[in-house]
């Protein structure tokens, strides 16, 4: 599981809405803490499943959280 | 450190005692090297208990916690099952050729037999079930620590 091609905005997103930690989002979307890290540092891709519920947590579009690097 | 990679830990340290304490008991202590088996022992059965008490109290707390397990760890545990899985064929197909050759020659054959008799078999059968545990929990304790 080497680093991402997917990038994301979590850690931006967290801080915009009331400065979340990642237990709670983690706890939100149903994943452990050490998931949500992961993601964050972009060293894990998510399932779609896990995208668009972790988008779904910040009412964000799926494209505003995750972004392909090419 | 997330659960499961406590587990992971947990369940490699109870592989490699038992492992340990069942190649003494079979083989004994290699003649080669001086004799420390009392210090080992004593250390590999601190360990195995510790281990032991680790799983039991994880196993036992797993209900209680949220969320204990999910797609990472999946996904993780997939790679360690894969090299596991990949390990264990590779020797039981080892065996089946050697008891293939040894069913071929009759007992000429038994002139080339690396495992010996069908007591070496079980035991290396019963070797080869932990080793590929302890892969198993070895590649997931890699891709665990890869990541930090």
């Amino acid at each position: 599981m080497s680093d991402s091609a997917i990038t994301n905005q979590i850690r931006k997103f967290r801080f915009q809405n009331g400065e979340i930690t990642q237990a709670e989002l983690a706890e939100q979307v149903g994943v452990t803490r050490q998931t949500i890290n992961a993601i964050e540092a972009a060293k894990y891709a998510p399932s779609l499943e896990l995208a668009f519920k972790i988008a779904d947590a910040f009412d964000k579009p799926l494209e505003e959280v995750f972004q392909y690097r090419k | 450190m997330s659960r499961q990679e406590i587990l992971s830990w947990s369940s490699l340290t109870f592989s490699t005692s038992v492992l340990f304490f069942y190649l003494i008991m079979v083989f004994g202590w290699p003649e080669a090297i001086p004799d420390y088996s009392d210090r080992f022992t004593k250390i590999f059965l601190n360990i195995f208990w510790i281990a032991l008490a680790v799983e039991l109290i994880i196993g036992l707390t797993e209900h209680k916690s949220k969320i204990t397990k999910d797609e990472r760890d999946e996904k993780i545990e997939a790679y360690g099952h894969k090299y596991a899985y990949s390990f264990l064929t590779f020797v039981l197909v080892a065996i089946l050729f050697q008891m293939f050759l040894s069913n071929l020659f009759g007992e000429q054959g038994n002139n080339y037999l690396f495992l010996g008799s069908t007591s070496m078999i079980f035991h290396i059968l019963f070797v080869v079930l932990f080793a590929s545990s302890m892969i198993k929990r070895t590649t997931m304790i890699y891709h665990y620590r890869k990541e930090w």
